[in-house]
């Protein structure tokens, strides 16, 4: 087993059955993740609240007082950690349920580590792949927000030095390179003066 | 009879519905009985293949034998329940069984002291494969580090606790605890095996040492037991 590729690897574990816990935990620790455990979905929200931050998190359905499903869906609204979920039967309703709010896998128990590892390495390689494309999504926004700020900049420096629209890009960018900024924080700045002047006036 | 004719019941009608719901519990109790049975069936043909393993090799047998006692430990839940699926295990039932089924794998006799009026601690159903699988661990790990010898024996002793309803579990061993034993920090796979299965309130496990015996104190007090009437 390449213990390498999962050493840093976190996974918060919820059943609230200690035999269970207990041997998979195990069983996951010795194939090189590092496990943090809870017995209820209340426990799972303390260690949460205490800071720890899993890469995915194995919740079991049945438990008494809150289920895993309800448990999944705080960690997909507000903490984003990809789960996955264990159950004692093949419930076509829950599979459809848990399917609906991005669960990562579903495992039927019995379910012993040799099982468990190729569902979770699955489940992480998802989680990364969802997590880049969040990464991907958010560095686009940046860039159209930028794209949009400078077209709003070039606008402005149209109207006010009476240029058309490759000489006044050609101003900004020349005055962006002079003060050795970026063209998007020069056209943010450009439409706040105009702001401000428009404010004033 | 004002409350039958309001809910538009006979009484002949009334009784047979109670004679009817008599029979449906009958009827489910014994089927809880029978799923009890098979399982600890089943469990009693997966220890039986696990002995053929360890005689057919010698040199893992004492591993195995390990393996063995965890999963009669679980088994003695499900013969338990099997005899009176109505009610959770009793505590000192437990104990005898899991007594009785470490010492005869290991080939030591674990005298159990139970005081003559003992009354009935049931325990929390969800507690007693957990519990049943500490105890277990503990029993094998006393015999595997005792000292055999003339008048030298394991003793279980239950007695009361100092606070009501609560109880003592004590596992006297003639032997000695290793220098710089600590349960909390060093413990060793089977007892981490413990660490983990203790419920997480209504029980505590302390070593002591006393003559040149360790005990073993487990002090359980509700939600793990319960004090059950007599019938």
């Amino acid at each position: 087993m390449n213990t390498n590729a999962t050493a840093k690897r976190a996974i918060l574990l919820v059943d609230d059955d200690r035999l269970v816990l207990s041997t998979l935990s195990r069983g996951l620790t010795g194939a090189g993740y590092s496990l943090s455990t809870a017995e209820s979905a209340d426990d799972a929200e303390a260690i949460l609240a205490s800071g720890e931050r899993p890469d995915l998190a194995i919740l079991d359905v049945n438990m008494p007082g809150r289920s895993g499903l309800e448990l999944a869906e705080r960690l997909r609204s507000f903490d984003h950690i990809p789960f996955m979920l264990l159950t004692a039967y093949s419930d076509q309703e829950i599979v459809d349920k848990a399917t609906a709010m991005g669960a990562l896998g579903y495992l039927v128990k019995p379910v012993d580590t040799p099982q468990l590892l190729p569902a979770i390495k699955a489940a992480l390689a998802r989680a990364e792949d969802m997590q880049n494309l969040r990464a991907i999504g958010r560095q686009l926004q940046v860039a159209l927000n930028g794209e949009r700020e400078i077209s709003i900049a070039i606008g402005i420096t149209m109207m006010q030095y009476r240029l058309d629209r490759k000489a006044a890009f050609e101003l900004l960018r020349k005055t962006a390179r002079s003060q050795n900024r970026k063209l998007a924080e020069l056209a943010a700045d450009v439409i706040k003066a105009s702001e401000t002047l428009n404010l004033g006036a | 009879m004002l409350t039958l004719s309001l809910v538009g019941m006979s009484l002949a009608s009334y009784i047979h519905e109670i004679k009817h719901a008599k029979i449906a519990v009958t009827h489910r109790d014994a089927l809880i009985r029978e799923i009890h049975h098979r399982i600890k069936n089943n469990l009693q043909g997966i220890t039986g293949l696990l002995r053929q393993l360890a005689e057919s090799h010698p040199d893992t047998s004492d591993s195995i034998n390990y393996t063995i006692g965890q999963v009669q430990s679980i088994a003695a839940i499900h013969g338990l329940q099997e005899r009176i699926p109505a009610n959770n295990v009793r505590l000192h039932e437990l104990v005898g069984a899991v007594a009785t089924g470490v010492g005869s794998l290991w080939q030591k006799a674990i005298a159990v002291e139970i005081p003559s009026d003992w009354p009935s601690y049931t325990i929390d159903e969800a507690e007693a494969v957990p519990l049943a699988l500490v105890l277990n661990e503990l029993l094998s790990n006393a015999i595997k580090h005792g000292v055999c010898g003339e008048g030298l024996q394991i003793k279980i002793i239950l007695k009361h606790g100092q606070q009501p309803d609560s109880i003592h579990l004590a596992i006297h061993n003639p032997s000695q605890l290793p220098p710089g034993f600590d349960f909390e920090r060093n413990a060793s796979t089977g007892l981490q095996l413990v660490q983990s299965l203790m419920p997480r309130a209504g029980a505590r496990l302390t070593w002591h040492h006393q003559d040149n015996t360790v005990i073993t104190l487990l002090e359980l007090e509700p939600p793990v037991i319960t004090l059950k009437p007599e019938p």
